[in-house]
């Protein structure tokens, strides 16, 4: 009888070890020593502040677009291009805001990308990967009633589905206000759009927020 | 004089509009065979059955040694694009078995490539496989189970672009 | 009062952003519309719940990798475009398969040698580890999938098993079409969608 003698080690392929590792960026060396260590062409330094800013980054993509794999990617573009524009950085300018500024681009560009490929000729139930791909974010809606005190996966639940039906500009409004805790100065230097713009968002995002959230 | 400037106007136009990504690199087959104990006959129209060699290959899998009878029941050749993402539907009329290809970068021997092969299963992503494939060389993916036989799904490079 | 200095006051008031001055400006509007307090006590309220559910920070996946892989592409971008290594490796980066590693029960890499064996004790010199350059990484993001990869000596082929996979129907595979090779096939451009 013929049978099969394999031998398979299974070996998990795990990221492969950083050269750099997150431990021990120093809080004391500033953004803008790094960003001239940079432009010097210093690497390591490079490397320490994609460690420092990697987290909110991420966290920034990853609730505008709402999907791991692609945040990872975006994630990855934007850093590509922080270290390609560095040279012409103004160290007078905050580094975050001017990375947040990158992000924010990525985001939109990813968006309306997004929107092209939908129009194409190809099946779309193929290539939505919100459908599709396994891992995709598919937050249940919830009719809350009042006297249901939910629980706090719940709350984030509801939160999350709030922000989702919010325009991308009124949430991206409200995450850099309320979670990223910037100023509304540097919220429009972000979003590239003037301070009253930045209020007027802030203002109807809210409104729309607390209707949609009206039970927590 | 103009002529020439307009020509080359249009030449440089032309260029520029071509997409680099849709380079053909290469070619690829994939198969959907089938190993069952039942009579091919009852299958339709169009099925080819496998040579004895590859049969014998086959049945050296221990989840495939009970079955007789094996046979083909759809294939498909498909360019590897350089910057594009393929997708090959081996049974034609069927997208419940799909698989793409996703070029990762040329091997040094010009027959090697290695590819990111994905094989979608009623419109999930169920597998994703990155390997070097060799001209000439088959891979078998051994599959769902159908009707009361098994379904295997291969992929063979069969030309690579000399570079 | 024009409505954008009232959606901007009302805003920084939220905030605790007013001056003594700008206080007295929205004082009237406060007065005329008291439930705005109420609105602003939900609000904070709101915030926190807001501040506690959504992250200021996510570590991505894999930190170490993200950082060394993206060194990869830094160098690859500052390298000469027809890098001979560079097919689509860089610029179309697609790793999603690697976060969908944490729900997969098994991903397996295998280095295996010989099918066929008839006897499992025998020192048979035909058992020899086959294409062990050809390393091959399988991933799934389905937890029940589980695979083993093996490489057939005599034949020089490899074969994925893959356990776990749903049957197939007959509604599925279209069989009223019949099976008939054809060309079947189309692109997606990797670039835009990735």
């Amino acid at each position: 009888m013929n049978f099969l003698r394999s031998i398979a080690s299974n070996l998990l392929k795990g990221p492969l070890p950083g050269d750099a590792g997150g431990e021990g960026a120093p809080a004391e060396i500033s953004d803008a020593e790094l960003v001239d260590r940079c432009k010097e062409g210093d690497y390591g330094a490079f490397d320490l502040l994609v460690t420092k800013h990697r987290g909110r980054v991420y966290a920034m993509i990853q609730n505008m677009v709402k999907n791991e794999a692609d945040s990872w990617d975006l994630a990855q573009e934007v850093f590509v291009k922080v270290w390609k524009a560095l040279p012409r950085f103004e160290s007078r300018a905050r580094f975050s805001t001017w990375m947040y500024r990158i992000t924010h681009n990525a985001v939109y560009d990813w968006m309306r990308k997004r929107k092209m490929d939908v129009a194409g000729d190809l099946d779309d139930n193929l290539l939505d990967r919100e459908a599709i791909a396994a891992g995709a974010h598919a937050t249940p809606a919830r009719v809350s009633r009042p006297d249901e005190a939910l629980s706090q996966g719940e709350v984030r639940a509801n939160i999350e589905n709030a922000l989702e039906k919010l325009s991308p500009e009124h949430r991206e409004a409200i995450l850099l206000r309320e979670v990223q805790g910037l100023e509304y100065k540097e919220i429009a230097d972000i979003m590239d759009c003037s301070l009253g713009t930045v209020m007027s968002r802030l203002f109807y995002a809210r409104k729309k927020l607390q209707t949609l959230l009206i039970n927590i | 004089m103009r002529i020439l400037a307009l020509i080359h106007l249009a030449l440089m136009a032309v260029a520029g509009a071509q997409d680099p990504g849709k380079e053909v690199i290469g070619k690829v087959r994939t198969e959907v065979l089938f190993g069952t104990n039942g009579s091919p006959e009852s299958l339709r129209d169009g099925v080819v059955p496998l040579r004895e060699e590859e049969v014998a290959k086959l049945k050296k899998v221990a989840k495939l040694e009970p079955y007789k009878t094996f046979v083909r029941l759809g294939s498909v050749e498909q360019d590897i694009l350089k910057g594009y993402k393929s997708w090959a539907q081996p049974i034609n009329g069927s997208q419940a078995l799909m698989l793409t290809f996703q070029p990762q970068a040329s091997i040094k021997e010009s027959r090697k490539l290695r590819l990111d092969v994905e094989y979608w299963q009623k419109s999930k992503m169920t597998l994703r496989w990155d390997r070097v494939f060799e001209v000439g060389k088959r891979v078998y993916l051994i599959g769902p189970r159908w009707r009361d036989g098994n379904l295997i799904v291969t992929v063979e490079l069969i030309n690579l672009k000399s570079k | 009062m024009k409505n954008d200095r009232k959606e901007e006051l009302l805003t920084r008031w939220m905030d605790d952003g007013l001056s003594a001055n700008e206080l007295k400006e929205l004082e009237p509007i406060l007065a005329s519309s008291p439930e705005l307090h109420e609105e602003r006590a939900r609000f904070l309220h709101l915030r926190k719940k807001l501040c506690e559910s959504v992250p200021r920070e996510i570590d991505p996946p894999f930190p170490d990798y993200f950082n060394s892989h993206l060194e990869k592409l830094v160098k690859a971008e500052s390298k000469v475009p027809e890098s001979e290594e560079g097919l689509g490796a860089f610029t179309a980066f697609n790793r999603r398969w690697l976060w969908w590693m944490a729900p997969a029960v098994t991903c397996a890499v295998v280095f295996a040698f010989l099918l066929g064996m008839k006897s499992a004790q025998s020192g048979d010199t035909s058992s020899r580890l086959v294409d062990s350059g050809a390393s091959s990484e399988v991933y799934s993001p389905l937890t029940n999938v589980s695979t083993q990869v093996i490489l057939d000596g005599d034949s020089d082929s490899t074969l994925l098993v893959v356990e776990g996979l749903a049957p197939l129907s007959d509604s599925d595979l279209a069989l009223s079409a019949g099976f008939f090779d054809g060309r079947h096939g189309y692109y997606v451009n990797v670039k835009e969608t990735y």
